[in-house]
């Protein structure tokens, strides 16, 4: 496995500084995302990891700007893409940018796919949008070769959404995403609707077109599993916040964690080890409608000290690797690092 | 596909046979008789009974059902009616023609102006687009045909003398009797037009449009309508199929030779083969509307297409 | 793109069949008075354009009137029945032969009036069992030369009027020409002022005057009878100048009418007449309506002008009489005092009720005395005469229901006598032997109560007999003494009681000259523009 963690000229693609979102409701305000930092390096994939409500779906929309119009409000920090903040361009620079250097795959694909349109036909809407001069025959050459390269036979693309099973269905949420060779893509638990054979495939196939389009990916997932498989930097979020981050060997290899990302670790259970039960960690998620002074994990936490419920942890680094914890906010920082 | 619109078509047979014999088994217990109607309450009853005798009204219903249905299915004659003693359908046919193109122009025009009204209500929910029409289409749709209709005679003939009163004689005759057609419905399909695209709006294939950066308009018109039809087009296919029957009011109140006043008009003087070949005729157009809408839905969803296909029976 | 297209292909061919339909003739505003046309509205569609198809009182008021004519004709703005294509009639001494010598007219077709076309309407007439009741003391009718015809009675018959007014002539070779379709469509076979040009059934008759008619040519050219069923818009149509006869308007707006109309309208005392009856043999109250002092009672309780006040918002008139003598020669008149009145007395009434044997106390509670039965709409004019009768009632002592039905169910009880008290219309009598209808024995089916049957309390042999007499004798003033003694009988037995006339609205538009005023029978022919 080569890699240049010390290579700190490697070009960051995306960069998010600071942002702050919040749902507004006549009811309540709901903070779903608070001040995180993120960067994302050009070739290379991020995983943001954390459980459902944590505030992931949250930051990738907001990249892109599709949050509900009438509740979504982004109260701060920037979003720094290629020179420019997204935050302050104007719409139609982001529908430029939208499926053409920045592309998002969602979640379920049995609903992401509108029924009445052929693949095909939602395939080359994309190409159309972005490159509207484009001959007809082109336009369906691209299509073509856009289905060969997930996998679908270019005979298809009359055919109907509702004609192709789960799997196939992603693909073709992934082709729509990836034809015109995006930048960046962000896919949002693209393999959770999906059982774990297609899942090992569709995985197996994003890292392929990674490599072959040299794409940036953000990928939001819960599942550990698939971060160690694809990603290479991780971002732990919690309750809005970013709480650990570093690269996927900081997370899995290094011994000091965040309470929360020991927590994950221990949830999984472990094929060789015998138990009878397995060790969730207790308690809810913390109410982004009510967060908790101090640190937002502090309720659940087994090492929670007087400090922790009374004062905001701020990030402390080891080089790639950061932490969020009163428990690391020693003076003495010590240099942990796992074995290559 | 053909073979499904066969099968729908051949229900008809069964449909009429069952308007026939429905009509004439309610004429059968209902009191009054075309004799008495048409001489008159100071009438003497044999003559009463000698005209209805005259009219083959005194036979037994079956007999009655049996006769009409052999007559209309083996020669295509729909019978003599009682009141003029004139051919059936030469009377029916141009009061049906008529109502069907009236019923049709009300249905454009309330499709016309509710559907872009709910289209936008539901775009620009909570905004003055959305709560100004939907307040406007709740007064209206209290409001009963009638009134409407009252109303615009009132204001359109007499007050500004702009438009005909009555009669169904040249274009400017058709505006009030479509307005007064067309008003009720439009609130309605304005009503049902927003929620279908206010759940379509909410669908995830809508934010994947706009993930790929489609312009407002085409995630809307493109891919929010086009699912938001189905339910509105059955609710057209319906208020079609109502207004065409249903304008009794409306023709009554402009003086219009519909088909549905000709029956109403026809029942004191119990004139069956009248009622029942002008019956006929709108359940046959009913279910050809429906048919229409079923196949057009086959055209929206391409989901519905293949479910036809596949009763094709494999 | 290709959907779009057949989207947009679909939508036109639409449109196309859509306007295809629809006429759009210019609508040419006569400047020459020679085709203006006179529209007047209609309610209902014509049923047929031959008299003797025409049963509804307003197709009658067309094919009876202006399109057909009689050898009589009914004028009831000039005293009852008149000359029409009679132009002279001889009596003969016993009675049963009349002499009838033709006017010099011509059909619309042009063929002159013959005796022959006489002989064959009657003839024809004959067989039709609907006019059994002008017909039937007709012997035979038989041609003596071309403007000469025969009529031989069975037995004398005065009101023969009635059937030379009733019984059209029509032309007979246009008529055998056309066989069973007469009547389906415009002819030429009357002698009328008017001919029908256009006849579409459901929404208008058209009418051109006859340039050749016997009297002079018309000075109205051109009639459009415009179907209009709902009041409310006939009343629009009037106010927006696009009507310009409206007879028998609607009551219920005759205040907004004589708005819009000024001096151009006027009411009339309608033919048309809302009686009473109460069957003494009600079974009510154990048949306490067999007392004739409570029937007279319940007479004397009815408060007429409050009838018509409430009803008809007084601009009725109060019948005293069962046919209106102005134009009824043969109806005996209140004014001659033959018979009893029952002038408004519910004191009287009081006193009667008493007389029959109620105490007081009874009265005050309140007797039943059954249910007053009538048809029409529920609101219609009939259910309020009834009840403000049962509120009459109710002042005296006795208590009754109100009960409104279809005519259908509501005619078939009362002409079979199951009821107790009723309220009906009576129309279209111009000789007082109509009262026959009412209370021969032989009007089985158009009867109301029973005068001469089996436990009758009352001379039902001498009102038969008085009818007879009324027959036989031609002078005026000789059946005018026979029926007033009928009528008294009939009134003082309480059980025939008659109300009062419904109005007739008449309202026309500025540029015509009404001419005649007539209730029923209006003749466009006196009709002219100004």
């Amino acid at each position: 496995m080569s890699r240049n963690e010390t290579d700190k000229t490697k070009e960051t693609i995306l960069e998010i500084k600071d942002l702050k979102v919040i749902y507004q409701t006549d009811a309540e305000v709901i903070e779903a995302v608070n001040h995180i930092d993120l960067n994302i390096l050009r070739g290379r994939t991020l995983g943001l990891v954390g459980e459902t409500g944590a505030g992931k779906t949250t930051t990738a929309l907001s990249i892109l700007r599709l949050l509900p119009e009438m509740t979504g409000k982004i109260r701060g920090g920037s979003i720094f893409f290629e020179g420019h903040n997204l935050l302050e361009v104007d719409e139609n620079w982001m529908r430029a940018l939208r499926g053409n250097a920045i592309s998002m795959v969602f979640q379920d694909p049995m609903s992401s796919l509108n029924p009445v349109l052929t693949i095909g036909e939602q395939i080359s809407e994309v190409i159309r949008l972005h490159e509207p001069d484009l001959p007809r025959r082109e336009v369906e050459e691209k299509v073509d070769s856009t289905l060969n390269l997930v996998g679908i036979p270019a005979s298809r693309k009359a055919e109907y959404p509702h004609q192709f099973s789960g799997g196939m269905k992603q693909r073709v949420v992934i082709a729509m995403a990836i034809c015109c060779e995006p930048a960046l893509l962000i896919a949002d638990e693209p393999t959770t609707a999906l059982d774990v054979t297609i899942q090992a495939q569709v995985l197996a196939m994003m890292s392929d077109l990674k490599h072959r389009l040299g794409t940036s990916m953000l990928m939001i997932t819960h599942d550990l599993g698939i971060v160690a498989q694809t990603c290479d930097d991780v971002a732990v979020m919690y309750a809005g916040e970013i709480i650990e981050a570093g690269t996927v060997e900081d997370i899995f290899l290094n011994e000091q964690h965040h309470p929360y990302t020991t927590g994950l670790f221990q949830s999984i259970p472990d094929i060789n080890k015998k138990s009878d039960r397995l060790k969730p960690i207790p308690g809810l998620m913390a109410d982004p409608a009510n967060l908790p002074k101090g640190c937002a994990f502090a309720p659940r936490c087994g090492q929670c000290r007087e400090i922790c419920t009374k004062e905001h942890p701020v990030l402390t680094a080891w080089g790639t690797h950061q932490l969020r914890c009163h428990l690391f906010a020693s003076s003495e920082k010590e240099q942990e690092r796992g074995a290559e | 596909m053909y073979k499904y619109i066969l099968k729908r078509l051949l229900f008809l047979i069964p449909t009429i046979l069952g308007v026939t014999f429905i009509i004439y088994a309610v004429m059968n217990i209902t009191p009054g008789d075309p004799g008495r109607a048409i001489l008159g309450a100071n009438a003497m009853q044999a003559d009463v009974d000698a005209y209805n005798h005259m009219l083959g009204y005194d036979l037994p219903f079956l007999q009655k059902f049996v006769n009409y249905v052999q007559d209309l299915f083996l020669k295509g004659d729909f019978g003599i009616s009682y009141f003029t003693k004139q051919p059936v359908f030469a009377e029916i046919w141009p009061r049906y023609g008529f109502s069907v193109r009236l019923a049709l122009m009300g249905a454009l025009l309330s499709a016309v102006i509710g559907i872009p009204l709910g289209i936008y209500a539901a775009v620009k929910q909570y905004s003055l687009w959305d709560t100004v029409p939907s307040v406007i289409s709740f007064l209206i749709a209290a409001i009963p045909g009638f009134v409407v209709g009252m109303l615009l005679l009132y204001i359109f003939a007499l007050k500004l003398n702009w438009l005909p009163s009555y009669g169904a004689s040249s274009l400017r005759h058709y505006i009030m009797p479509m307005l007064a057609l067309a008003i009720p419905p439009a609130a309605q399909n304005m009503r049902f037009t927003k929620s279908s695209m206010l759940e379509s709006i909410r669908q995830d294939y809508v934010r994947t449009a706009r993930a790929k950066g489609a312009p407002e308009r085409t995630v809307i018109w493109k891919h929010a309508l086009k699912n938001a039809m189905l339910p509105v087009v059955t609710q057209m296919g319906l208020t079609l199929g109502a207004l065409i029957a249903g304008a009794v009011v409306v023709e009554k109140l402009f003086s219009l030779p519909g088909i549905g006043s000709l029956i109403v008009d026809r029942i004191p003087f119990k004139d069956e083969p009248v009622i029942i070949g002008g019956t006929i005729l709108l359940s046959v157009c009913f279910a050809v509307i429906m048919l229409v809408v079923d196949v057009i839905y086959a055209f929206i969803d391409p989901r519905i297409k293949a479910k036809y296909v596949k009763m094709k029976g494999k | 793109m290709k959907k779009k297209l057949a989207l947009l292909m679909s939508l036109l061919m639409v449109l196309g069949i859509v306007f295809s339909g629809c006429n759009s003739p210019a609508e040419t505003d006569a400047q020459n008075p020679e085709d203006r046309v006179l529209k007047v509205r209609k309610k209902n569609a014509m049923m047929s354009t031959d008299w003797e198809q025409t049963t509804e009182s307003e197709d009658m008021q067309i094919t009876f009137v202006q399109v057909f004519e009689g050898l009589y004709g009914i004028n009831e703005a000039q005293g009852g029945y008149v000359n029409l294509l009679a132009k002279d009639v001889v009596i003969s001494e016993d009675q049963l032969h009349y002499t009838v010598t033709l006017q010099d007219a011509t059909f619309q077709n042009g063929d002159a009036l013959k005796a022959s076309d006489v002989v064959y309407s009657y003839r024809k007439a004959m067989e039709n069992p609907r006019f059994n009741y002008v017909t039937s003391m007709i012997d035979s009718v038989s041609e003596i030369d071309d403007k000469t015809v025969q009529f031989d009675l069975k037995y004398p018959y005065s009101p023969i009027a009635h059937t030379f007014f009733t019984i059209k002539i029509s032309s007979e070779r246009e008529v055998t020409e056309a066989g069973a379709s007469f009547g389906t469509a415009p002819h030429t076979a009357g002698t009328g002022p008017y001919m029908i040009t256009d006849f579409d059934m459901a929404s208008s008759i058209k009418l051109k005057a006859y340039d050749g008619y016997w009297r002079g040519e018309p000075a109205i050219k051109n009639v459009e009878y415009v179907v209009i069923s709902e009041d409310s818009a006939a009343v629009i149509a009037y106010e927006n100048g696009e009507i310009d006869y409206l007879h028998d308007a609607p009551t219920a707006e005759w205040d907004v009418l004589t708005a819009a109309a000024g001096d151009n309208c006027t009411m009339v005392m309608g033919n048309n007449i809302r009686c009473i009856s109460i069957n003494w043999e009600s079974k009510a109250n154990n048949g306490i309506l067999a007392d004739e002092l409570v029937r007279r009672a319940i007479c004397y309780a009815i408060d007429k002008e409050g009838l018509n006040l409430a009803v008809v918002g007084g601009r009725g008139v109060i019948a005293q009489e069962y046919m209106p003598s102005d134009y009824v020669p043969t109806s005996p008149k209140a004014s001659d005092q033959g018979f009893e009145l029952y002038e408004y007395d519910p004191e009287k009434a009081k006193e009667l009720l008493l007389e029959a044997g109620l105490t007081a106390a009874q009265l005050s509670e309140g007797v039943d005395i059954g249910t007053i039965l009538t048809y029409g709409a529920q609101t219609g004019q009939n259910a309020k005469i009834a009840q403000v009768i049962q509120a009459n009632l109710a002042e005296v002592g006795l208590t009754c229901g109100v009960e409104v039905l279809d005519i259908a169910i509501a005619s078939p009880r009362m002409h079979s006598y199951d009821y107790d008290m009723a309220i009906f219309a009576d129309s279209g009598n111009y000789d007082f032997n109509n009262i026959r209808q009412q209370v021969h024995s032989e009007s089985v089916g158009m009867a109301v109560v029973r005068y001469r049957c089996e436990g009758s309390p009352f001379d039902g042999e001498r009102i038969e007999e008085l009818i007879d007499q009324g027959v036989a004798t031609s002078d005026t003033a000789e059946r005018v003494t026979y029926y007033t003694e009928l009528w008294n009988i009939v009134q003082d037995s309480a059980t025939l009681f008659p109300l009062f006339h419904a109005p007739v609205g008449i309202c026309w538009s500025g540029d015509v000259n009404p001419g005649d005023i007539c209730p029923t029978y209006y003749h466009l022919y006196s009709l002219s523009w100004k």
